[in-house]
């Protein structure tokens, strides 16, 4: 009955489609910009911007991407 | 203004028949060559018809938009093989060279860069890999294509230019891409559809159809005619495509 969704639920988005994805700032490369999940989120390796995941579909307009010393809500 | 006119207008792009079927979509899919087990990208998707027929191809397909009310249209009715993320075309949210065939339908008039949009889908091109732009294009007639600027840009604020074929080719091959293949078609329009797609008022609508008839230049570019009831015009259309050297 116990659910272990914490280690077993489905990503947010799938990782063959996560390793395609990167950071649009300008500050680095592109293809430098690879992106992890972070909670529901996706974070650059790089210049730590965030970009949200909205029902299934990364949001990857650099007008929507949160930097990285701001909160989510704060955006 | 991009984004948010997108936004408002799922609805009236979803029941287009420009957009939904015709010459454009099939010589669209057929100029991107071979799509089985292919990865595509298929920007300012729109509400997705172009995606959901490279996905019915076989091809793993990510659709990509600014407006997300778009991007869920376009997934909600979507078959396998289908991604979608919010992502502006002059600045693409995707590794170098990650997509074997990129198409970019019915959009590239409405880029504020139309050589950086370009430039970032040949970026993402696998080497061999196929762009294929198609567009409604400019009459060569510069007094045709003026005239036709104008009505465009009353009907529709989020139209910036369109491109002649020559220049359409020109931008394919100045991004590094090989030009392999271009195809003339035409997209028959209903004019008042075409306005009311925009939300044009009756009164704006009547003016643009004077002008689009008055004046001879565009009245014989874009074979602006009425059929009974019916006021119809023909935009000619460019399908190119562009390949990735090696």
């Amino acid at each position: 009955m116990a659910d272990s969704s914490a280690d077993t639920a489905a990503p947010i988005i799938p990782d063959d489609f996560l390793a395609i994805l990167r950071c649009v700032n300008y500050d680095h490369p592109r293809d430098d910009g690879v992106l992890r999940i972070e909670g529901a989120m996706l974070r650059c390796a790089v210049c730590g911007y965030r970009y949200e995941v909205d029902d299934g579909i990364p949001n990857m307009l650099w007008d929507d991407a949160i930097p990285p010393d701001a909160s989510a809500a704060a955006s | 203004m991009t984004r948010a006119a997108f936004a408002n207008r799922v609805a009236a792009y979803a029941a287009s028949p420009t957009h939904r079927e015709g010459p454009t979509l099939d010589l669209t899919v057929d100029l991107a060559g071979p799509l089985r087990g292919a990865l595509a990208l298929d920007v300012s998707t729109g509400p997705g018809f172009t995606a959901h027929a490279l996905a019915a191809a076989q091809a793993r397909t990510v659709a990509a938009d600014v407006a997300l009310p778009m991007l869920r249209h376009a997934r909600g009715a979507a078959p396998q093989r289908l991604w979608t993320a919010a992502s502006d075309t002059q600045r693409l949210a995707f590794a170098d060279g990650a997509f074997d065939v990129v198409t970019c339908r019915h959009a590239f008039h409405h880029y504020a860069n139309g050589p950086a949009a370009a430039a970032e889908m040949a970026r993402v091109l696998a080497p061999g890999g196929r762009l294929v732009i198609t567009d409604t294009i400019s009459p060569d007639d510069p007094a045709a294509a003026a005239a036709m600027h104008v009505i465009e840009q009353t009907r529709d604020p989020s139209h910036v230019r369109n491109w002649t074929a020559a220049a359409l080719v020109q931008v394919v091959e100045r991004a590094g891409l090989r030009v392999e293949r271009t195809e003339h078609t035409g997209t028959a329009q209903e004019f008042d559809a075409w306005c009311a797609r925009t939300g044009v008022d009756a009164a704006v609508r009547a003016h643009l159809w004077r002008r689009f008839v008055t004046d001879p230049a565009p009245r014989a570019a874009f074979a602006a005619r009425q059929t009974g009831g019916t006021r119809r015009f023909v935009w000619p259309v460019l399908v190119v495509a562009g390949v990735r050297p090696a």
